[in-house]
């Protein structure tokens, strides 16, 4: 009995912290709704009805419930040295589930309405998978997430001062919930606000370019590593202004991926 | 086998960091989300034009950034102090210059009056950002304190749960959690706290900023009243919780009320309260 326990809470502490939390997900989709063109909307509430912003956890409950192969890669984005997508060693990573997926959501009249469904749920989960910079793998680099354990200044003056906290690379971003006390909709609401006038500016270019943007990101925070791996208190801090983005920018690109997909 | 159950546990704890965790978060947060629904369409507009994000989410952005090198000098500005007479506010400041009201005093002259649009947009938006927190902060029922010669019964307010030590100031800071709300949206705080009359409303918003003092230092008293030296917060009765959750509906309610007044009043270009020595 100890033993399923300990299997239980295991696996729960591995959901937890494998991705934004789920109610930063659902507000990237309620953003995104309101981008969607009336095609894609109506494409989307088709197969998954109104209120699928909690189909964003989709790849986490096929797994669960033991429907799908479990592959790590498959919320992973990996790129080449270059910043181009690269073939994950197991199975598909994010950016070729998303192809994969857009294939058939392209070409949904040709589909039966379970397989459209399915591909909606995994180009939602998957591009929001794709923003989260722990889930990033540049040129094999941070393969494993505790490649990246490093100490961050919790405090640049006083007593304390240059004390340090041991941090995973994967914690900088995972778990992400800032500020807390957000509801789903009132994020959404924020958000819109953050984004401003630069719909246009994120959505730019193609998934490829999107995928290379998100190695951009990653590869600057992964640059501002010190030998020592130590991260100053200040530059910790405007990570989380960088998780903010990276929410809008997976919320903004779902929508235009599927207003092009129904185009 | 034990020894690994614990691990495990401790590592599901760990992954799970998503509750909140004091006045700091929470509450900072429902003050400022209840004052921007009383934020007038101009004033709302000015607010989102400068900081690009509602209000809420910069709520605690003081909290976050006051152990970088740069917000050194403000870092003591959380908090504010009763005067000996137990009836004002200490204007002054106390010890520490430029403490909490004294840092609203600054900024109200800085912005009021139409001055605002005479700054940098990035002055005006680290502005704002400051009053989104401090606002907050001096309604915090454990933010005025008292000094020990004048109110020794107040020194030293030690509570605790379940036996285990907690101070004065970690049981108010976290008083949303301690009273089983931590997990609750803004909006359901919200829809519980922002029950006030106009009446009550425009009470709070008028009269000088010495008597917005005051008031903030009823509720430093009403605190220490209803959390005396040696409450064990795990045992309080049923009246204790009640008033203890009243007043930090109360202080929250105050604080979003008056933070909606002066962004409204600075954005209407009408004279701002202003406090001289």
């Amino acid at each position: 009995m100890k033993r399923v326990y300990l299997l239980l809470i295991c696996a729960l502490a591995v959901l937890t912290a494998s991705a934004w939390t789920k109610e930063c997900d659902q507000a990237a989709i309620i953003l995104a709704t309101e981008h969607l063109t009336p095609a894609a909307k109506s494409l989307v509430e088709q197969h998954l009805g109104t209120s699928y912003k909690d189909d964003i956890k989709y790849l986490y409950a096929l797994e669960k419930a033991g429907k799908a192969k479990h592959t790590a890669d498959i919320h992973l984005l990996h790129l080449d040295k270059r910043l181009k997508p690269k073939k994950a060693k197991k199975g598909n990573d994010a950016y070729a589930s998303i192809c994969n997926a857009m294939k058939v959501v392209k070409a949904h009249a040709s589909h039966t309405p379970q397989e459209v469904t399915a591909a909606l749920r995994t180009v939602i989960c998957s591009m929001c998978d794709m923003h989260i910079l722990s889930n990033i793998r540049i040129d094999n680099i941070a393969h494993s997430k505790h490649d990246f354990e490093y100490y961050f200044v919790t405090s640049e003056y006083g007593k304390s001062k240059g004390s340090t906290k041991k941090m995973l690379w994967s914690k900088t971003w995972d778990g992400f919930n800032y500020p807390r006390g957000f509801s789903p909709a009132f994020r959404a609401y924020d958000m819109k606000l953050c984004l401003h006038n630069r719909y246009a500016e994120f959505t730019k270019g193609s998934l490829e370019d999107w995928a290379a943007d998100c190695g951009k990101v990653a590869t600057y925070y992964l640059d501002m590593m010190k030998p020592d791996r130590t991260v100053d208190y200040t530059d910790h801090k405007l990570r989380t202004e960088a998780n903010y983005d990276m929410l809008i920018k997976a919320s903004c690109r779902l929508a235009a991926l599927l207003n092009e997909a129904v185009k | 086998m034990k020894r690994l159950l614990i691990i495990a546990i401790a590592f599901a704890v760990a992954g799970n960091n998503h509750t909140a965790k004091a006045w700091a978060n929470l509450a900072h947060g429902t003050t400022a989300y209840i004052a921007e629904q009383h934020l007038t369409p101009e004033a709302k507009e000015k607010c989102h034009y400068y900081l690009h994000h509602s209000l809420a989410y910069y709520a605690s952005w003081m909290d976050a950034w006051r152990q970088a090198e740069a917000f050194r000098k403000v870092n003591n500005n959380h908090s504010g102090r009763a005067m000996d007479d137990g009836v004002n506010y200490n204007m002054k400041s106390g010890t520490i210059p430029g403490r909490v009201m004294g840092h609203l005093i600054n900024a109200l002259a800085e912005l009021g009056d139409g001055k605002y649009k005479e700054l940098p947009d990035s002055v005006v938006r680290q502005r704002l950002i400051n009053m989104a927190h401090y606002v907050g902060d001096m309604h915090c029922p454990c933010h005025v304190g008292f000094s020990k010669e004048a109110f020794p019964q107040y020194a030293y307010t030690h509570i605790t749960k379940k036996g285990k030590k907690l101070s004065f100031h970690g049981y108010w800071d976290g008083s949303l959690q301690h009273q089983g709300r931590g997990k609750w949206y803004y909006e359901r705080l919200a829809a519980e706290i922002d029950r006030i009359s106009p009446e009550q409303a425009a009470a709070w918003q008028s009269g000088t900023l010495e008597e917005w003092g005051r008031d903030i230092v009823k509720l430093g008293h009403r605190a220490r009243q209803i959390t005396p030296e040696g409450t064990d917060v795990a045992k309080m009765s049923k009246e204790q919780k009640a008033a203890s959750r009243q007043l930090t509906n109360d202080a929250i309610a105050m604080g979003a009320y008056r933070m909606a007044y002066i962004l409204n009043t600075i954005f209407s270009d009408k004279n701002i309260k202003t406090y001289k020595e």
